[in-house]
């Protein structure tokens, strides 16, 4: 796998080679600034040139920015527990990565076109630029440090939804433990949600190109494309499962759980029922209950849904999800009331006689006990973070 | 002593559920055996997650309990809460063999079938009894253990 001639760029040559993180691109962006002020003040350019080259410039900035993000995190995906989900994977970080810098001819799919064009219609040139050759080669090459980087955005997109849709297809394949891991499908799902960024992103151009119809067209079909391969993609790589469908049966057939917290004098840890959604898993707790509390505090929490078969201890299975514990009060209840509403009928379903024998003796439970929801029970949603997965007990060992 | 209820559930149940604090907390499944007084014991690999969290904080939780899925008022259950002390199989002390003993004893009555007899790399882990928070269905009770 090789790096995109920017990253090259930005990690070889000095000073950008000194420089980590964001402050590559703030120091990209002054120098850029610089010398672009510089020129339009040297040449006396109209006011309009200044404020759109900078405009333009705040553009190349921003997507550079985005790219050396999304760069490094498709390169750092692990192999996926599933062969064909891997190999997925691996045709897209190649076609991404390519030692034949695909990137690149992205970008001059874009750029040519942009100069034959601005050759053939030079109003927009003569309308910032004049006709000082200095000014129109600096021009042009922030032209095609636009185009460079409009050329990524759309090949990564463009792949980003092909992937989404062939991991999404493969998922429905997936057997026993099959999967592709946790971090990395949320990481694509944060990958692709900068596609939206990255797609607005290029309407800042819609005032630099207003003055020619069809450029200014054609950045509303560029940014309208990114914006719905991303979409497409968040929606598709949303629907690709978590866990593999292995864990996923458990979590929908287990009734009991255990949600354990670091506590306060010692460790917390008790039942509770439990009911899973394809992405989350959800308990209910009362208000008044020494959990809530605990929760409140620190919202790191783990809980460990099992089968236990008395009769056969090698049988058992066990997942232990780990993350951060979100809950629902009447404040974020409203927006998040479709997804409770379903999380609320698989609690129905699972568990419709434990919760008509709770109707029946309900003047025997305590205050904190009546179900009455939201008010004093509170879903408790945990997204997982890492999980891990037992099959069968070990033997008890005994040294002699 | 631990109360009568308490004492049942720690006979008579096979799997329980310990809690160790680590960056995120930790549960697993063990298999633990009781030695009728004020400790519980059970066995790990010495490289398992739990033992590298108790090394770092010894205090620990463990739920042992009784489930019907039908009736929430016939749940029972017990949160055992202690300091975990690690047995290293090398560091042994002379007189602690005879406790070792009994303990493996403990364990070859209570899960017979499913004990193997071989030196691994496993340890031994005692939990002194702090505090037992005790339920049944609604009813709850916590007792602390004066030590």
């Amino acid at each position: 796998m090789d790096k995109w001639v920017y990253e090259l760029i930005v990690e070889k040559i000095p000073p950008f080679s000194f420089l980590k993180g964001r402050h590559v691109t703030t120091f990209q962006l002054l120098l850029m600034l610089f010398v672009g002020i510089g020129i339009s003040l040297y040449y006396h350019l109209p006011f309009r040139s200044l404020i759109m080259g900078s405009l333009t410039i705040l553009v190349v900035v921003i997507w550079s920015r985005l790219t050396l993000i999304i760069a490094p995190t498709i390169r750092a995906f692990r192999p996926s527990l599933s062969e064909e989900e891997n190999g997925i994977i691996e045709w897209y970080r190649e076609l991404l990565f390519s030692k034949k810098r695909p990137e690149l001819f992205a970008g001059l799919a874009i750029f040519i076109p942009l100069i034959t064009y601005l050759y053939f219609n030079p109003y927009l040139i003569h309308y910032y630029l004049g006709d000082n050759l200095v000014v129109i080669a600096f021009a042009m090459v922030l032209a095609w440090d636009v185009a460079y980087r409009a050329g990524i955005g759309l090949w990564v997109y463009a792949l980003c939804l092909i992937r989404s849709f062939r991991l999404f297809e493969a998922s429905k394949r997936r057997k026993g433990l099959e999967h592709t891991l946790l971090n990395d499908l949320k990481a694509m799902e944060r990958m692709d949600r900068r596609g939206v960024v990255y797609a607005l992103t290029a309407l800042l151009l819609f005032p630099v190109l207003s003055p020619d119809k069809h450029l200014t067209i054609f950045v509303i079909l560029y940014s309208l494309s990114i914006m719905t391969f991303s979409m497409l993609s968040i929606s598709l790589i949303r629907r690709v499962p978590w866990l593999p469908p292995d864990i996923a049966e458990l979590l929908e057939k287990a009734k009991f759980a255990y949600v354990g917290h670091e506590g306060e004098d010692f460790p917390h840890i008790t039942p509770v029922v439990q009911v899973f959604n394809g992405r989350n898993v959800y308990f209910v707790t009362s208000k008044a209950s020494k959990k809530f509390k605990l929760l409140k505090k620190n919202n790191r929490i783990a809980v460990l849904i099992d089968e236990r078969d008395p009769r056969d201890f090698f049988g058992n299975k066990a997942v232990l999800i780990v993350g951060k514990a979100r809950y629902y009060e009447l404040h974020n209840f409203l927006p998040n009331i479709l997804k409770l509403t379903k999380v609320r009928n698989l609690f129905m379903e699972k568990y419709s006689q434990y919760i008509s024998t709770y109707g029946k003796r309900k003047e025997e439970l305590p205050e904190a006990w009546r179900l009455t929801p939201i008010l004093k029970r509170i879903p408790v949603e945990v997204e997982p973070e890492w999980v891990v997965y037992w099959r069968g007990a070990r033997r008890i060992r005994i040294g002699l | 002593m631990l109360p009568y209820e308490v004492r049942v559930l720690l006979n008579t149940n096979y799997f329980g559920y310990l809690c160790t604090r680590g960056s995120y907390p930790h549960i697993t499944p063990i298999f633990f055996a009781y030695d009728q007084r004020e400790s519980l014991y059970f066995m790990s690999d010495f490289s398992s997650k739990k033992i590298r969290n108790i090394m770092k904080d010894p205090r620990v939780s463990l739920v042992v309990d009784v489930r019907d899925d039908s009736d929430p008022f016939n749940n029972e259950g017990v949160m055992v809460s202690g300091i975990a002390k690690i047995y290293l199989p090398g560091e042994i002390e002379l007189d602690e063999y005879h406790d070792i003993y009994t303990i493996y004893d403990l364990f070859k009555s209570k899960y017979s079938e499913f004990v193997e007899f071989e030196n691994g790399e496993d340890v031994i882990v005692e939990v002194g009894i702090w505090k037992v928070s005790y339920w049944k269905g609604p009813h709850f009770k916590t007792i602390r253990v004066k030590r």
